[in-house]
C-alpha cells in the first residue's frame, strides 16, 4: 500500500475517524446485543430447570 | 392479519431461519462497500478524497430517518392495536436509530470541517437532524421513566408519533429553505446526480447498514421476548411459594 | 365505533393537526430558518443594503475573475446571477473556496461593502470524478456549480 493512500490528500484526519467511528459503533452494538441475548437465554434455561 | 404477524412464536420461528441470511448479506455488502468506498472509487472533482466520508455519512442519515419512520409506525400499531410485540419492536429500534443519528451528526461534522470550513452551523438540515436525535433520546428516556412499564410505553409512543412531523422537515429542509447543506443527490427529479462509480459504494453501504440494523432489531426483539418469559416464570415461582406458605 | 378504529382515527387526526400547526409555525419563522440570503433576496427584502444594520449571511457564487488579494484581505464578489455584492474578508478561507464556487459569508454591510467575519464553502449535490467533470465542461453540457 503506498503512502498517498493513507494520507488521502490531507483529509485523512477527517476520513479515517469517520470510518473507524462508524465501524466501531456497529461492532460494539453487535457484541453488546449478542451478550445480552446469551445472558437472557441462560437465565431462561436456569429458570426452566428449577421449575421442574 | 396483524394478529398473525404479531404471534411471538411465529416471529421466533421465521426469524430463526432468516437471521443467518440477513447477517451474511450485511457482512458481504459491508466489506464490498468499504472496499469500493476506500480503495476503488474515484476522487470527486471538487472535494477530492474527502468525498469518501459520504459513504458512511449518507447511509447513517438514511437509516436514522428510515428507522424513525419504522419506530413511529410500530408505535401506531402499539397504541391502536395494542400489540405487545409492537412495543418490543419499537424499543428495539430506538437505540439503533439514536446511534445512527449520532453517527450522522459526527461524520457530518467531520465532513463539514474540511469542505465547508466549519464543524457545525445552525441551518435547517443540521438542526432538524439534531432534533431527530433528541426525539430518539426522548423516546428512550420516556419509555423507562414510569413505574409501570405500560405507562412509559404509551407516553413514549405518543412522543414518537408526534416526532414524525420532523421527518419531512429533515428530508425537504434543503429544498424548502436556503441551507448550507447541499440538496439530495440520489433521490431527486431527473435521476441521481452522482457518478455510477460513486453510487456503487454508497448503495452497498446503505444495504449493509440496513441489513445490519434489521439483524440487530430481530436479535434484540428476541432477547426481549426471552426476558419477558423469564419475568413470567419468576412471577409464577413467587406466587407458588406464597400459596405454599399460605 | 370499534375502539380500535376510534384510536386509529384519533391518531391520524392528531398527526394531521400537528402537521398543519408545524407548517404554520415554520411559515411564520421562515426568516429565522433560512440560513442565508442571496444578493437578490436582500434587495427584494430590504430595498437597499444601507438599511441592513444587523449581522447577516449572504450566499451565492464567487464571480469569475473577481478574487483580489489586498494586504491580507481577500476581496471578491458574490453573485446570484441577478445582483452582486462585494465582500471583504480577512481570515482563512475553506479549501473549496474558488471562482464559481457556491459560498456563504457572514458579516455586516459597511458603505455597500460586505465585511465578512466568516466565509463557508457550499458544495453542490453533483458528485463525479474530475475526468467526467472535464468532459462535461468540454462538451458544454455543464450545468454549473451550486446555486
Amino acid at each position: 500500500m503506498n503512502e498517498s493512500f493513507w494520507i488521502m490528500q490531507g483529509y485523512e484526519i477527517y476520513i479515517w475517524p469517520s470510518y473507524v467511528l462508524t465501524l466501531l459503533s456497529l461492532g460494539l452494538l453487535f457484541v453488546y446485543s449478542t451478550k445480552q441475548s446469551q445472558k437472557a437465554k441462560k437465565l431462561l434455561k436456569q429458570l426452566s430447570k428449577t421449575k421442574n | 392479519m396483524f394478529d398473525w404477524l404479531a404471534n411471538p412464536n411465529r416471529f421466533n420461528r421465521i426469524s430463526e431461519k432468516m437471521q443467518p441470511c440477513i447477517l451474511l448479506i450485511a457482512i458481504i455488502t459491508l466489506i464490498s462497500g468499504l472496499y469500493f468506498g476506500l480503495f476503488d472509487s474515484p476522487k470527486d472533482y471538487q472535494q477530492g478524497d474527502a468525498v469518501r466520508i459520504m459513504y458512511v455519512h449518507v447511509p447513517s442519515a438514511w437509516l436514522a430517518s428510515f428507522l424513525y419512520f419504522s419506530l413511529a409506525i410500530s408505535c401506531v400499531f402499539y397504541l391502536v392495536w395494542k400489540h405487545p410485540l409492537a412495543d418490543l419492536i419499537s424499543s428495539a429500534i430506538a437505540p439503533i436509530g439514536a446511534l445512527f443519528s449520532a453517527l450522522t451528526l459526527v461524520t457530518g461534522s467531520l465532513w463539514g470541517k474540511p469542505m465547508w470550513g466549519t464543524w457545525w452551523v445552525w441551518d435547517a438540515r443540521l438542526t432538524s437532524m439534531l432534533v431527530l436525535f433528541f426525539f430518539y433520546l426522548g423516546y428512550i428516556l420516556l419509555s423507562n421513566a414510569f413505574e409501570r412499564k405500560i405507562d412509559g410505553s404509551k407516553t413514549a409512543s405518543v412522543l414518537a408519533i408526534v416526532g414524525l412531523i420532523n421527518l419531512p422537515i429533515v428530508k425537504f429542509s434543503v429544498d424548502w429553505w436556503h441551507t448550507l447543506h447541499q440538496p439530495a443527490s440520489i433521490i431527486k427529479i431527473g435521476g441521481p446526480s452522482i457518478d455510477d462509480k460513486m453510487l456503487l459504494p454508497l448503495i452497498l453501504m446503505i444495504f449493509a447498514l440496513s441489513f445490519f440494523s434489521l439483524y440487530m432489531i430481530i436479535l434484540n426483539v428476541k432477547t426481549k421476548l426471552i426476558e419477558k418469559k423469564c419475568e413470567a416464570l419468576l412471577l409464577k415461582a413467587n406466587l407458588e411459594e406464597i400459596s405454599k406458605a399460605g | 365505533m370499534n375502539p380500535k378504529y376510534r384510536r386509529l382515527f384519533i391518531t391520524i387526526f392528531i398527526v394531521l393537526t400537528l402537521g398543519l400547526a408545524t407548517k404554520l409555525i415554520l411559515m411564520a419563522l421562515e426568516d429565522n430558518i433560512v440560513y442565508f440570503y442571496t444578493p437578490n433576496d436582500l434587495i427584494e427584502k430590504f430595498g437597499d443594503t444601507q438599511n441592513i444594520q444587523n449581522k447577516i449571511r449572504i450566499g451565492g457564487l464567487v464571480l469569475e475573475n473577481s478574487i483580489k488579494k489586498v494586504d491580507k484581505k481577500t476581496i471578491f464578489i458574490i453573485t446570484d446571477k441577478k445582483k452582486e455584492v462585494k465582500v471583504v474578508f480577512d481570515g482563512s478561507l475553506p479549501d473549496l473556496f474558488r471562482e464559481g464556487q457556491g459560498i456563504v459569508a457572514e458579516g455586516m454591510f459597511k458603505n455597500n461593502n460586505f465585511i465578512a467575519s466568516e466565509v463557508l464553502a457550499k458544495h453542490d449535490e453533483n458528485y463525479m470524478p474530475p475526468e467526467v467533470a472535464e468532459a462535461l465542461k468540454k462538451n458544454n453540457v455543464w450545468k454549473g456549480d451550486a446555486d
